[in-house]
């Protein structure tokens, strides 16, 4: 029953030696109270009871602490890993919802291309790298619980994200910037990643991945593109990205994707897309779905399908893209920043 | 001098010396507070304990308990309140077992009551310890806190968590079970 409210104003008016009480006990209660204090008044504290306390106290404070922490911890864990998962599942639905689509900027330059493809594209998945990136952080923050990024085995130094003192990376900061979009596999999946490094001379924080937008070209069909947030088991071998990471000056983050073409091939690609010599992508026929499904939407027909990925930091620039080729419909898996090899 | 312990002081003087002793974290509490009141805790401790060997484990964590929460460090002024309640907390069985249990964790105390030995031997032949023992718990608590801790009737009444009429009840029953106990030979 050690409570919080002491019992009001038990002030040290009387020790043993008090008197004040006198007036109003009986004699009784007077030789009672007498009676106590002859019978302990020989009791004498243990030699080494004072340095025993000094030593115990500030111990059991730290231990106090590491308990506090400890259930700290635990506790944003629980904050931060039921909104990540909703949010993931949220992110992969809306991202669909895009209606808009089709045929947009034909050169890789323009982080977005027509009107259409970013309204579609742009608008849902960029809170997926702006919102899911502070959820994981926590997570790491309070020692590597596997549970929220899925599997934090990761790139990034524990030592560094402890010590997150580091400002975040502003625009200034960052620069060389590139992106690269891999050939594809058997499967159709191709996979790359957007590289930016830390150009100035300090270190900076970098809070999650920034975001990564598409825009659909040629037979791509914007609205059965989705990009979502890397997740265990989702299928690709992406890392786990363990949200923030420090940059030393000269250091680069990377996100990774892994783009997987829609199931059976049944996305909008018409046979005629081939492959661009866009940028640094691929020249393989990737997403190329076989199917029946002609590009309903495909405004542009002619032109050869593709995604162009952009990636945009947290800090708002460089903006920096890949382009897959080939690609019509199915889903990017990102990752958050991890750090880059 | 940080966080004077009011030993002295009136309680209408209380008041004034709050932001004074607001820093209260410091090893001068924590001795301050031992010269002034760890000794009487552990009169408090031998006279409520049936088992007085545990006596100075028993003052030792409620001091421990006491000035490891911050929050209560940041009261000086009621941490005697706070001792005196660990104490009569920790003095009842159960809880005494748990101590006991955790000294085997930490490091024990050093040589405890090798010197002292015969002060707590002397208290376990004295008359009135033995009649407190014959009491029950509560009775005992409330002579104790009353008359040994001079605490008013209300402020014995919030420590122990119970209700002034109760106080005054288990008072008087034990008073006159006590006379009865000193009166009859042991």
């Amino acid at each position: 029953m050690t409570n919080s409210t002491p019992p009001g104003g038990m002030e040290p008016e009387n020790d043993i030696n008090g008197g004040s009480p006198e007036e109003r006990l009986s004699p009784d209660e007077l030789a009672l109270r007498r009676l106590m204090r002859d019978a302990v008044s020989d009791i004498q504290p243990g030699q080494e009871a004072l340095d025993h306390l000094r030593r115990a106290v500030p111990a059991r404070r730290t231990h106090r602490r590491q308990l506090l922490a400890g259930s700290a911890a635990a506790c944003l864990l629980a904050l931060v890993a039921v909104p990540a998962a909703l949010h993931a599942a949220n992110i992969s639905g809306s991202a669909k919802t895009g209606t808009a689509n089709a045929s947009s900027a034909q050169d890789t330059g323009g982080t977005d291309g027509g009107p259409d493809g970013p309204a579609a594209g742009a608008g849902t998945p960029s809170p997926t790298g702006g919102d899911g990136s502070p959820d994981e952080n926590p997570t790491h923050t309070g020692g590597s619980h596997p549970q929220v990024p899925p599997g934090s085995s990761d790139p990034v130094d524990p030592s560094d994200t402890l010590a997150a003192n580091a400002p975040l990376c502003s625009t200034d900061d960052l620069g060389d910037a590139s992106g690269y979009a891999g050939a594809s596999d058997g499967a159709g999946r191709v996979s790359g990643w957007f590289q930016v490094a830390n150009t100035s001379d300090r270190s900076c924080t970098v809070d999650g991945g920034g975001t990564v937008t598409f825009a659909a070209q040629g037979a791509a069909e914007s609205a059965r593109i989705s990009v979502v947030d890397h997740t265990a088991n989702d299928g690709t071998t992406l890392p786990d990205s363990l949200g923030t990471l420090i940059l030393k000056a000269g250091q680069s983050y990377r996100v990774q994707f892994t783009w997987i073409p829609a199931a059976g091939g049944a996305g909008g690609c018409t046979p005629p897309s081939t492959p661009t010599p866009t940028a640094t992508a691929t020249n393989s026929p990737t997403g190329e779905a076989s199917a029946p499904p002609s590009g309903e939407n495909g405004a542009s027909q002619g032109a050869p399908a593709a995604i162009v990925l952009s990636h945009t930091p947290e800090a708002g620039a460089p903006v920096v893209n890949a382009t897959i080729d080939g690609a019509c419909a199915g889903t990017v898996y990102k990752t958050g920043a991890v750090a880059a090899q | 001098m940080i966080a004077p312990w009011p030993v002295v002081q009136a309680p209408s003087d209380r008041g004034d010396t709050d932001g004074a002793m607001s820093v209260g974290t410091t090893v001068d509490h924590l001795t301050e507070t031992y010269r002034a009141h760890y000794r009487s805790l552990l009169g408090l401790a031998a006279l409520l304990l049936d088992d007085t060997a545990s006596c100075e484990d028993v003052v030792q964590e409620a001091f421990i308990r006491v000035h490891s929460a911050r929050k209560r460090v940041r009261e000086p002024e009621k941490t005697l309140a706070y001792l005196r309640q660990t104490v009569v907390n920790l003095s009842r069985s159960a809880l005494r077992r748990r101590i006991m249990g955790m000294r085997l964790l930490s490091k024990p105390m050093p040589d405890m009551a090798s010197a002292e030995e015969g002060a707590y031997e002397a208290l376990e032949r004295d008359e009135l310890k033995a009649a407190l023992r014959k009491l029950q718990r509560r009775q005992r608590e409330v002579l104790v806190l009353r008359y040994f801790a001079d605490m008013t009737e209300a402020q014995v009444a919030e420590t122990l968590g119970i209700s002034i009429g109760s106080v005054k009840a288990y008072g008087s029953r034990g008073l006159a079970a006590l006379r009865v106990a000193m009166e009859a030979p042991a």
